[in-house]
């Protein structure tokens, strides 16, 4: 890193303990959600006291929108702070839109990505929607354009033998789904032996990493957490990358934008409200 | 690997000779015989098939397509009502639209899409209805069986 990055580091992290001292202080929130670094560690931590926001630490990316989840089922009618990057707002959004959070107790301490932060995520909108630390650089495309064009290049028998051979790397270890926020069902199907198949490595093809697909497919927003999560190196954001363009140009819709747009797949074809009504037997 | 999930004997038959495999979930307010359904396939396909009746082609979760291709069937149809005539009103729109994603993210797989097929039906239509599953058949033909398969060894 060089020094003026440092320095900017260091800025925006006083910027977010300021704000985080702000709301601490007007008694808004119950807590700050947050990362902390202990020693050479860093785990999301619960900060209410003022003089403990020190060891806060912003220079790790992790998504803390599942923490916050089940910190405010737990917390009765408390708000809480949470230090969020653009990726951590899309989260909260879509975690808003299944009903997981309720996002009005929710305080947002915006943490807008530095130019390089944006380009290792491939992210394209590396800012959240209030700004409290750090300078938004504006919508960018960082996008991995060479390798998704690559993928879409190739034909059906080339692309099959790329996943297969990439999938069968696959030790299983739900590190991708552990590390996304967005997959919070309470059962999980990958975990059940009636649509994978339980203690086996590789998973078998198609089921196990199609079907987290197919579930995702509407929700994920790309922060890239689970690529990042998974030891094998399975490039499973250029899977969810590739489906995110097709869902707007299937559907028009595009997931984290804002809690009133519903999914498509929970629509009829009118976009208008499924119908629960059973009918008359 | 995942082609263990095959008895040895259907993978002898496979090596051999390829046949085709259907998988068909049908909803149960346009085509309530499951039998009847079976009558209108194609005859090679009439004895392997896996004819199964479910609530409404909403029912029809992407969890068991999947499940079926990696069974060893090698497509998938799914049988609903007109758009419209849904008995839970609105019960095939969702269908149609998971039937669209599916065909789309086989695609960026490298799954043929046509080994989804869906169809949207009047119940008094037989002939109708036995046409547009030979198309689908023979489509799936051309592209051959989904375990040892063309996609693998172009």
């Amino acid at each position: 890193m060089s020094e003026r990055e440092s320095e900017l580091q260091e800025r925006r992290e006083e910027q977010v303990r300021q704000r985080a001292a702000e709301l601490l202080k007007s008694g808004n929130v119950g807590g700050i959600l947050a990362l902390r670094r202990i020693q050479d560690h860093v785990v999301p931590c619960l900060f209410s006291e003022i003089d403990d926001l020190a060891s806060l630490d912003i220079s790790t990316r992790y998504a803390v929108a599942g923490v916050a989840e089940r910190l405010l089922r737990m917390a009765g009618e408390d708000r809480l702070g949470i230090v969020a990057r653009g990726c951590g707002e899309r989260h909260l959004i879509e975690l808003a839109k299944k009903k997981s959070i309720d996002i009005t107790r929710i305080e947002i301490i915006g943490l807008a990505c530095t130019e390089s932060e944006a380009r290792e995520c491939h992210c394209v909108k590396p800012y959240p929607g209030r700004v409290d630390a750090g300078e938004s650089i504006g919508d960018v495309d960082f996008a991995d354009h060479e390798a998704l064009a690559s993928l879409l290049e190739m034909n059906i028998s080339e692309r099959r033998r790329f996943w297969t051979e990439i999938f069968n790397r696959c030790i299983k270890c739900f590190g991708c789904r552990n590390s996304c926020p967005l997959c919070n069902c309470d059962d999980c199907r990958l975990e059940e032996a009636r649509w994978v198949r339980v203690g086996e490595i590789p998973p078998e093809y198609p089921s196990f990493h199609l079907i987290r697909a197919v579930h995702l497919a509407d929700k994920c927003i790309g922060c890239t957490v689970c690529e990042r999560a998974c030891p094998m190196g399975i490039p499973l954001s250029k899977l969810h990358q590739l489906i995110r363009q097709d869902m707007k140009r299937l559907f028009g819709y595009e997931a984290g934008l804002s809690v009133d747009e519903k999914s498509p797949l929970l629509t009829d074809l009118d976009k208008g409200p499924l119908e629960v009504t059973t009918g008359e037997l | 690997m995942a082609t263990d999930s095959i008895s040895p004997k259907k993978k002898e038959n496979l090596l051999q000779e390829p046949t085709i495999e259907l998988a068909v979930f049908h909803c149960r307010w346009c085509l309530p015989d499951s039998a009847r359904v079976r009558a209108l396939l194609p005859d090679q396909a009439k004895k392997s098939a896996l004819v199964a009746r479910i609530n409404c082609s909403a029912r029809m979760e992407s969890e068991l397509v999947l499940k079926a291709l990696g069974e060893g069937y090698d497509g998938v149809l799914i049988i609903g009502c007109e758009i419209g005539e849904c008995h839970y009103r609105t019960g095939n729109h969702l269908a149609l639209k998971r039937f669209v994603l599916l065909q789309d993210i086989f695609t960026l797989a490298g799954i043929y899409p046509e080994r989804l097929g869906a169809l949207w039906l009047s119940p008094f239509d037989p002939e109708g209805i036995r046409k547009s599953i030979d198309l689908f058949y023979r489509n799936l033909c051309d592209i051959g069986p989904f375990k040892y398969t063309m996609e693998m060894r172009k």
